[in-house]
């Protein structure tokens, strides 16, 4: 497990979302990167029926066996593939889930020598919201070892200067690195993105296709230092 | 006719191929016991007279089929006994009959018993008809007692053994156990409050420290301390952080 | 497989993220997964694997196999356990490699269902004996009734292993702990069969459970199976096993009904 850091992408509308994540796509290849599959990392929320508490599960490909199930307090429960069967029993006496309500982030994976770029498109139930990139230096597993040479990498693709690493990277510059941190980010991407304005009448992007009609949809600067 | 004598043909054959193997298994036996005697064992023995036991019965079997024609009315007559040693015959009996001499005639084709047994068994089927009915009646009464008595000796004797091996082995389980034990895994009983499993000889006295890294000197001033503070802080769960 | 790069904190990482590159991201969970659910689930995976069926089942992620758990229980006196216990490492797997102990503490959450007053529990369970392996999240279903036949109780079982900070999230989705034991004893494998005989106590004071009192004098033993429902031939293997196991114990199903739950 290396380092990861989740940014968004700005973007200037929701018509641009696919010719921006095409852009990302050839600067990395320019750079050597090979692609390697896709990624898919997604949300889904429930809400306890007696106590109306969230309770956010996320599922992220790169690891495939386990679930994460995040609460509104911040606590991260780390459970294996079971889990989904067991909030299938759970729902619907326990918990209610919102249709609609699902996110997902999906895209391309590349490999880029001790890297691992992956460029998502995030659809929050059929709407397409933004783009976010993932950044993943393999070797290293301490934050402030590698975050000089991820900004090297990710300013260039993002356009932006990075002067600090994300809020939630930079309470933990020294912590070891875990699969946790990573879903914490886009949980927070995720949320950001929610209170964004939803587009009308959007189609859900079918392998990056957008067929969204216009309603400009600012998207938040990236790193929110 | 000739149906007849396909039948006994038939017949014949059968016979004979029980008959050969009955022999295989006497002849390996035999072979067993006088090389074999040092090492051979009881139960092996009697496996041999369980398959020859078996054997004679399929023999039997055949004999009382209803296909079986009346082998009683045909006889065997030798038709030429001489006292010279017979090749053939030697080799058709695996050499147990060497020759078929005037000794050997009434031997093998003998149809009634010995002269001896014949007089003894005359003797007593006289007897037999000399008695009148009550004591032949009270006769086969004692036999009959007899027979009883000795089939209950026998069962008695057989339920002791039984007795005798289930009580040496002490009663491993105690009924009820498993129901405290479930109603305890399941449903929560004897595990909340003060409550404990029905069972004399546990004694009441909670709690019995079970080692771990303090020494027994400490265990009372630790226990102590844990009970005020679970009487503190009752609300906050001990697992709650 | 070999580790990534001098900065990675633990062999383990690196095999992991080797095998990732393998499987596709969604809706493949073959044999691979076993060999990353290795490391998701932090380490030693001892006891895990020996709860799990060997007969592994493709999940896909909203059809995960509803697996049913085949079980059958008796008990047996404390002065006979130890006959038990050869006799067991006669018949089971493994028998030249030393009998494995578990030391457990179970723990049973509840919460109150506000519109129909059910309570609905979960069970957590925790080695105490080896801390790093991942907790155990159980939820156990109601045995089917009605079916005579069947030699074994028949009840749905999802077992998910999590991360340590199960208690915390249970008190947090507002399951409150109902009760709890201590579970010590000896667990053997035949097959896919999984037989446990354990001593169970109660914890006297909640939070150390140093503290143990034994429920009774008798050592409980469960014969269990978990695989897909509707497994007939499962129900003979079972049978022909208990069967083997007596006059010394007798496993049979409880009825669960009868037992008296306050």
């Amino acid at each position: 497990m290396g380092v990861v850091t989740v940014h968004m992408v700005p973007c200037s509308g929701p018509e641009a979302l696919q010719s921006t994540a095409d852009n990302l796509c050839r600067m990395i290849e320019k750079l050597g990167g090979r692609r390697d599959g896709v990624f898919c990392v997604d949300c889904e929320t429930y809400q306890n029926v007696s106590m109306g508490r969230f309770q956010h599960v996320l599922h992220d490909s790169e690891h495939p066996a386990s679930v994460f199930s995040l609460l509104e307090s911040g606590l991260c429960l780390v459970a294996d593939a079971n889990f989904d069967s067991l909030m299938n029993k759970l729902n619907p006496q326990l918990f209610t889930t919102k249709i609609g309500t699902k996110v997902e982030c999906k895209g391309p994976r590349y490999q880029v020598e001790d890297f691992i770029l992956k460029i998502g498109t995030v659809t929050i139930g059929t709407s397409a919201r933004g783009l976010l990139v993932e950044c993943e230096y393999q070797p290293c597993a301490v934050t402030a070892s590698c975050w000089e040479l991820m900004r090297e990498l990710m300013e260039p693709l993002l356009g932006l200067p990075l002067n600090q690493p994300v809020q939630y990277l930079a309470l933990r510059m020294r912590e070891i690195y875990t699969p946790v941190d990573t879903i914490q980010q886009y949980m927070e991407h995720f949320n950001a993105l929610r209170k964004s304005n939803p587009i009308q009448g959007a189609q859900a992007p079918v392998s990056g296709q957008i067929g969204s009609q216009a309603n400009p949809n600012a998207q938040t600067p990236v790193s929110r230092a | 006719m000739e149906k007849e004598d396909k039948q006994v043909d038939q017949a014949v054959d059968a016979l004979l191929s029980r008959t050969t193997d009955l022999k295989n298994n006497i002849q390996q036996l035999i072979l067993r016991l006088e090389n074999e005697y040092e090492t051979l064992q009881w139960p092996a023995v009697l496996d041999y007279f369980a398959l020859i036991s078996g054997q004679m019965n399929n023999l039997l079997k055949v004999l009382r089929s209803d296909k079986l024609p009346k082998l009683r009315n045909r006889i065997i007559l030798p038709l030429l006994v001489s006292p010279d040693p017979d090749p053939d015959l030697q080799r058709v009996t695996d050499g147990r009959v060497p020759l078929f001499n005037h000794q050997a005639v009434p031997d093998y084709l003998r149809t009634l018993c010995d002269p001896e047994i014949e007089a003894a068994d005359q003797v007593i089927l006289n007897k037999a008809a000399q008695m009148n009915g009550d004591a032949a009646q009270k006769l086969i009464a004692a036999h009959n007692r007899i027979c009883q008595n000795a089939c209950e000796i026998i069962r008695s004797t057989r339920e002791d053994w039984d007795v005798d091996a289930t009580s040496r082995v002490a009663p491993s389980i105690m009924s009820g156990d498993t129901i405290v034990l479930l109603s305890a895994i399941c449903g929560g009983r004897y595990l909340r409050g003060p409550e404990r499993a029905p069972n004399p000889s546990l004694g009441n006295s909670c709690p019995k420290p079970m080692g771990g890294p303090m020494g027994p000197g400490k265990m009372p001033t630790a226990t102590v301390r844990t009970n005020i503070k679970s009487a503190r802080g009752m609300s906050s769960h001990p697992y709650m952080r | 497989m070999q580790p990534l790069g001098p900065a990675v904190p633990s062999a383990l990482n690196g095999i992991a993220i080797a095998g990732l590159r393998l499987g596709e991201m969604r809706g493949k969970f073959e044999q691979q997964s076993s060999s990353v659910r290795i490391r998701q689930t932090l380490g030693g995976y001892r006891i895990m694997q020996a709860e799990a069926p060997i007969v592994e089942q493709p999940l896909t992620r909203k059809n995960a196999a509803n697996l049913q758990e085949y079980l059958l229980q008796g008990s047996i006196l404390d002065s006979s356990a130890d006959v038990l216990l050869n006799r067991l490492r006669g018949l089971c797997d493994n028998s030249d490699s030393p009998v494995e102990l578990f030391h457990d503490i179970e723990q049973v959450y509840t919460i109150k269902d506000q519109a129909n007053q059910a309570t609905f529990s979960l069970r957590a369970r925790n080695a105490l004996d080896n801390p790093q392996l991942p907790w155990q999240l159980r939820y156990v279903g109601q045995p089917e009734v009605g079916d005579k036949s069947r030699f074994t109780i028949c009840r749905s079982v999802i077992e998910v292993g999590t991360s340590s900070n199960l208690v915390t999230w249970l008190n947090e989705l507002g399951f409150r702990l109902d009760y709890e034991f201590v579970a010590k004893g000896h667990i053997f494998q035949k097959g896919r069969m999984k037989i446990l005989v354990q001593k169970i106590h109660r914890v006297c004071q909640s939070g150390n459970p140093e503290t143990l009192e034994p429920v009774s004098q008798s050592f409980l033993i469960e014969l269990s199976v978990l695989a897909p429902p509707s497994q007939e031939s499962l129900g003979e293997e079972m049978k022909a096993f208990a069967d083997q196991l007596r006059p010394l114990v007798e496993l049979e199903k409880v009825d669960h009904a009868r037992l008296h739950v306050s």
